[in-house]
């Protein structure tokens, strides 16, 4: 009887991993995106700050101010690389016409790891597409399940002013 | 004879039970919807795991680590914060010029490399991870709020934070003094 049991449990341990493994719900995945952006890949640039220094949670992942203020902290004033005098970082939420609602999952993925944008243009490496190319599949997709379930934001972040601009 | 056939048969079974407890076992281990550190982890080990999290994951190369004049991060100075000869720089990329902050303030990404000096040689691991759940350095000193986002990164599985020292501890001591902080006016 107890040899019974055990083979009832042995078959029942060697099972449920595997369907779980397989069947990886949405709510799983958006609780493992939240762990990421909220604790280990910020995505900070995406947020403008108040004058302390604290982010301005009522513009999470909005992207910079439009128009942007000449000077201060880079999520707000923009950053300097060598192609852009100033480059914004972009609105993040899923805001339909100035966020990445319209995006896919498909899109984002591509996106995240090679700057391109489902419009065509390449995203400066000052977003680090580069060191995001060998983010796992799995890490990449319950980001993406979790930006969708953010409050959608309407700002459209400035257009960047290239190296050569007057 | 009977009971020693008997026994045989037992023992046959019970050998087989214990194989199917240790692939159910492993295949525990490797569930990839367990959120339990370490055993949510895609990586093999401590280690491979914060290569991930310094090198992909968290970026911790893009503010850490210097780049070139073609905006190429420098592998020669990797993870060893804004060059020393950089200090008093007011304009450039923030690897150069540092970050600004409110008030005046600027902020420069520090050597994380085991430079007992100048980097983080001499933090133990517990230290480090002391840093991580307060933003506080081992020396007492609080660190701004941003750009290293002290009140994200504390959310950090303690693992997590572990795989990273255990990474950094592997990596090329850099001597490079960085320059300090200017707090906002």
């Amino acid at each position: 009887m107890a040899s019974l049991l055990l083979w009832l449990l042995a078959i029942a341990a060697i099972f449920s991993p595997f369907k779980t493994a397989l069947a990886q719900t949405d709510a799983e995945l958006i609780a493992h995106g939240r762990y990421i952006a909220t604790a280990i890949q910020g995505c900070g640039c995406h947020t403008r700050e108040k004058a302390d220094g604290g982010k301005d949670d009522a513009w999470h992942y909005a992207g910079a101010p439009n128009p942007p203020p000449p000077a201060g902290p880079p999520p707000n004033s923009g950053w300097t690389t060598p192609r852009w005098k100033k480059i914004y970082a972009l609105n993040i939420t899923p805001d339909r016409e100035t966020g990445i609602g319209n995006w896919t999952e498909t899109q984002f993925i591509r996106a995240m790891r090679t700057g391109i944008t489902p419009d065509g243009r390449v995203l400066d490496p000052q977003m680090p597409w580069e060191a995001f190319q060998k983010i796992t599949d799995r890490d990449l997709k319950s980001l993406w399940a979790y930006l969708k379930t953010i409050k959608p934001i309407k700002n459209q972040a400035p257009a960047g002013v290239p190296a050569d601009a007057k | 004879m009977r009971n020693s056939g008997s026994n045989m048969s037992t023992g046959v079974v019970n050998i087989f039970l214990l194989a199917a407890f240790s692939v159910a076992l492993a295949a525990c281990a490797v569930n990839p919807t367990k959120e339990t550190i370490p055993g949510d982890w895609e990586q093999a080990s401590y280690i491979e795991r914060g290569d991930y999290l310094v090198n992909h994951l968290g970026d911790c190369i893009g503010c850490h680590t210097p780049r070139t004049t073609s905006n190429q991060l420098d592998k020669s100075l990797f993870l060893s914060g804004v060059p020393a000869k950089y200090a008093g720089v007011k304009t450039g990329p923030s690897g150069v010029a540092g970050f600004p902050g409110p008030r005046g303030a600027r902020f420069y990404a520090k050597n994380i490399t085991p430079d007992n000096e100048t980097g983080i040689g001499t933090w133990s691991e517990e230290q480090f991870v002391k840093t991580f759940k307060t933003g506080i350095r081992p020396d007492g000193v609080r660190y701004p709020l941003t750009p290293m986002e002290w009140n994200i990164y504390r959310n950090m599985k303690e693992e997590d934070v572990r795989a990273m020292y255990r990474y950094l501890r592997t990596i090329k001591p850099i001597s490079n003094k960085v320059p300090a902080n200017i707090p906002p006016q």
